[in-house]
């Protein structure tokens, strides 16, 4: 009895695996299709990628996506690093205000982060476009980026930081030559994070990009709402899903790296 | 004498602090000030204070909006919560081989965004999607099923998207389980059904209640989901704000639609936390 | 002149007092050892020394300097730690090099003091391996040679040979004592462990409490420990109670007699006589000794190289001995026991 009824679950489970993932399998597959059709198979075919590349406005957007993403990435590394130490290593009045305001970005409701930095910018006049989406998303990114680098630093053993001061290195020296090159992969799986939350976003964007500016998400947005499904849309939200995935296996490598 | 390890920590942080102050908290007092009309048209600072905007948030049609984002929240916690125990029972208590396989295989929907998800549903739902394609050209059908826009698609997209953020903490939850209280309960006479609803309900109460807020309050203020798979019964607060900001422009009154979710995401999170701290207490 | 002192030093952590006006004065070239069980200070007064930890008052002199407000690296000391605090992502190569690198020395002249340092501690041609590649020993000896490379007036050790195992320990503490001679350096060693510094050292700090209870060369400690504390943790010992007159005689409550000891004393009262299972003569032997009382044999454990008797005197004092296994005992039998007064140690409570 016992028996079968784990056997239910373990099926049960095989079936919501199925779930979630055929729906994204599908997608994929069919934007090799070669048919306007998404249902039935005609055959592989790169023609909707080829297109996709001949589209200067969909290498307008994966550049800004990269970009965006990348800056997002380099500025939350160091704010993070440096607001890791600070609530790692030292204790002050206020701190778990501070604590408690670092959580704020990921808890509080992306729509309304989104239209509050709208209003920002349009109660003090900035124009919207390239610029301000970035400010966004490192507003966001930090505490993203901040959550991965504080547990690598956590865990961190001073005392090689110790023996460094013994041997004649002062505070910067010894966080250069010591410090950072055993938290590095940490640092740089949280500027990965930042990167992919970057790369990823949608309704901030939407809001502080501006009538010229796009990225990835937006357009595929754009052409999902205006146009309904198309295998060239299927073919762009793989190639968009190829880029996060690969960021998230790199990711996944460097928390292993931890020993 | 040496620098004061307090200089040195408020100057490491100062950048943080700062940016944050300038880009992420002085935004939501500007959506405070224009929620009670302080700022006008030509973007001045105004001496006037006025509840006008969040008065007509009460004669409008905005509480059924927000009524119904809430029906939709907490509906998709409950499947989320029904479909996706068994699962993380499964992962966290029965596969014992493969368990770190199944445990990435939850994950990785995690590296797909929400809008490539969502949008993945449309291919298969959608009037021109997979099953509706599938069904014309078998002959089973003459018209296209209207599977999209609807409540029910969103109910659907929602509960697609959100199930791994229920499954994560209830798999935590269960794997701190001691496997041994369950072969106690059994020793003393409990049958499969007694020893869940007795043991291992109550011990994963946290996994619960860790899932049902990391669904319910995200899924209040969804956008993505409703817009590209519901219809006009859909709308939810979401799609309000961002209809309010972005094509009627109307500034002061969705500052004040967005504090009031604000205010309901905080009074949520505010009673889980008590839950929690209650819960620890008795637990003592 | 000392190479390191410390003049009345404390420091404080919130409520507890971790280093109790503690003055030390450690000389040229000397193996030095602070011994106590953890939690007596011994840790924290070595990081005040290294300048890991500010001392709340007193002075810290460095090679006659006061260095109180030097910082870590300005100071000459080099530092083998408890867990070694080898950098993991740098060869051994690059480890030694470290401190030599600081201090900006050229290339040539820092390899050629690399490869000295590790003939020194006997890990020639191993420059090249990673950290993680090493056995224990070896990790400790590159700790040794880190510190060392630079040439510093003084090495600190933290308990280095904790993590290993028996017979390695054994070695690297000889290798440690050759190591000391060889450079010449002074030594300052950490440890709980009264064996490695008995063996190792010229002069022993004991310390309890955050306060340093003696400080003499091995045998002093030993032979003449001053208070109770260090009588015990130190070996061990038996301890009768009693009160030590102005005559030079201890009356001994215990035994309800007087005892014989020896040499003249400055303060009376109240105490301890301390005196060691093995200086204690039982069966045979007995002439001529200053101290000789009847006893009872209650306990017999054969040991191989001793037997360890547990002798009743009297109605109230019980005695641990040594003896020889060649003395035919018999539990419950009749037999004397005795010391000369030159073996056993008054520790009058005025003292402590």
């Amino acid at each position: 009895m016992k028996k079968l009824g784990d056997k239910i679950l373990a099926g049960y489970s095989g079936l919501m695996f199925a779930f979630l993932y055929v729906p994204i399998l599908l997608m994929v597959i069919f934007s090799f299709n070669d048919s306007r059709l998404l249902a039935v198979w005609r055959g592989f075919s790169l023609r909707w990628y080829e297109s996709l590349m001949a589209d200067p406005t969909v290498w307008a957007a994966f550049y800004n996506s990269i970009w965006v993403g990348a800056l997002t990435a380099g500025v939350s590394m160091v704010l993070g690093t440096m607001t890791a130490f600070v609530m790692v290593r030292y204790s002050f009045r206020g701190k778990s205000l501070l604590d408690s305001a670092l959580y704020f970005p990921i808890v509080i409701p992306e729509i309304t982060e989104a239209l509050s930095l709208l209003l920002f910018y349009v109660f003090t006049g900035i124009p919207l476009g390239g610029v301000t989406v970035v400010i966004g998303h490192i507003a966001f990114a930090i505490s993203f980026a901040l959550i991965v680098i504080r547990a690598r630093l956590v865990g961190f053993d001073r005392s090689v930081e110790e023996a460094a001061k013994s041997l004649g290195a002062n505070e910067l020296r010894t966080f250069f030559h010591v410090t950072l090159p055993i938290i590095l992969p940490g640092v740089i799986a949280g500027g990965l994070l930042a990167f992919t939350v970057s790369y990823d976003d949608f309704i901030k964007t939407a809001f502080t990009a501006g009538p010229g500016f796009q990225t990835l998400p937006l357009r595929i947005y754009a052409m999902a709402s205006r146009g309904g499904v198309s295998p060239e849309l299927n073919a762009l939200a793989t190639v968009t899903l190829v880029v996060s995935l690969m960021l998230a296996v790199v990711r996944l490598r460097l928390s292993k790296t931890q020993s | 004498m040496r620098r004061s390890p307090k200089t040195n920590a408020g100057l490491l942080a100062s950048p943080t602090v700062v940016y944050l102050a300038i880009f992420f908290f002085a935004p939501f007092a500007i959506v405070l000030l224009y929620s009670f009309g302080m700022i006008d048209i030509f973007r001045q600072l105004r001496p006037v204070f006025t509840f006008e905007y969040y008065f007509e948030f009460f004669s409008s049609v905005v509480p059924g909006v927000f009524a119904r984002s809430l029906l939709m929240a907490f509906a998709t916690t409950v499947a989320c919560l029904l479909l996706g125990y068994p699962m993380a029972y499964h992962i966290a208590v029965k596969s014992v081989r493969r368990k770190e396989t199944l445990l990435l295989l939850v994950i990785i929907p995690f590296w797909v965004s929400f809008l490539l998800r969502t949008y993945a549903l449309m291919t298969i739902l959608d009037v021109n999607g997979i099953i509706n394609v599938m069904l014309s050209n078998l002959g089973l059908i003459s018209k296209p099923l209207s599977l999209i826009y609807n409540p029910q698609a969103v109910l659907l997209g929602m509960v697609y998207n959100y199930l791994p953020f229920m499954i994560l903490p209830l798999y935590a939850s269960m794997e701190k389980l001691d496997k041994s209280l369950l072969e106690a309960a059994g020793s003393l006479g409990a049958g499969p059904m007694r020893s869940f609803l007795r043991v291992t309900l109550p011990l994963t109460r946290s996994g619960i209640g860790a899932g049902s807020i990391l669904v319910f309050v995200p899924a209040v203020g969804e956008f993505i989901i409703p817009q590209l798979l519901g219809g006009t019964e859909s709308f939810m607060v979401g799609n309000l704000i961002w209809t309010l900001f972005l094509k009627a422009r109307n500034l002061w009154f969705g500052s004040a639609v967005s504090i009031i979710l604000i205010a309901l995401v905080i009074l949520i999170i505010g009673l889980y936390m008590k839950y929690i701290s209650r819960g620890e207490e008795m637990a003592i | 002149m000392f190479e390191v002192e410390l003049i009345d030093v404390s420091k404080r952590f919130g409520e507890v007092t971790a280093v109790d006006h503690v003055s030390i004065g450690v000389k040229k070239n000397e193996f030095y050892s602070i011994l106590g069980p953890s939690g007596c200070g011994k840790t924290t007064t070595l990081r005040i020394i290294a300048g890991f930890e500010e001392s709340d008052d007193g002075v810290l002199k460095l090679g006659g300097k006061e260095a109180n407000d030097v910082p870590p690296y300005k100071r000459n000391v080099g530092i083998v730690f408890q867990h070694l605090a080898l950098f993991p992502h740098m060869s051994v190569f690059d480890n030694i090099a470290f401190g030599l690198r600081m201090a900006k020395m050229p290339m040539d002249e820092t390899r050629k003091r690399v490869e000295q340092s590790l003939e020194l501690v006997d890990l020639q041609g191993l420059g090249g391996r990673r950290i993680n590649q090493l056995s224990g020993g070896q990790k400790q000896r590159v700790g040794i040679a880190r510190a060392l490379v630079r040439e510093p007036g003084v090495i600190l050790l933290d308990e280095p040979l904790g993590p290993l195992d028996l017979k390695i320990r054994q070695h690297m503490q000889l290798e440690l004592k050759r190591i000391q001679k060889q450079v010449g350096t002074t030594f300052i060693y950490v440890t709980h462990d009264q064996g490695e510094a008995l063996t190792m050292s010229d002069t022993v700090a004991v310390m309890n409490n955050g306060r340093v209870e003696q400080i003499g060369s091995p045998r002093e400690i030993y032979d003449r420990p001053a208070t109770r504390f260090v009588a015990n943790f130190i070996g061990e010992t038996n301890f009768l109670p009693g009160i030590l007159q102005t005559d030079g005689v201890f009356v001994c409550k215990t035994l309800g007699c007087p005892v014989l000891v020896e040499g003249a004393r400055k303060s009376v009262g109240d105490g301890v006589l301390s005196i060691r299972p093995e200086r204690v003569i039982i069966g045979s032997s007995l002439d001529g000794l200053d101290n000789l009382f009847e006893a009872v044999i209650e306990e017999l454990v054969y040991h191989g190289s001793h037997v360890s008797v547990s002798a009743k005197i009297g109605e109230e004092l019980t005695l641990k001995i040594r003896a020889n296994p060649a003395v035919p005992l018999k539990i419950g039998g009749a037999t004397r026991v005795g010391w000369n007064r030159a073996d056993a140690t008054v520790i009058t409570l005025g003292n402590e």
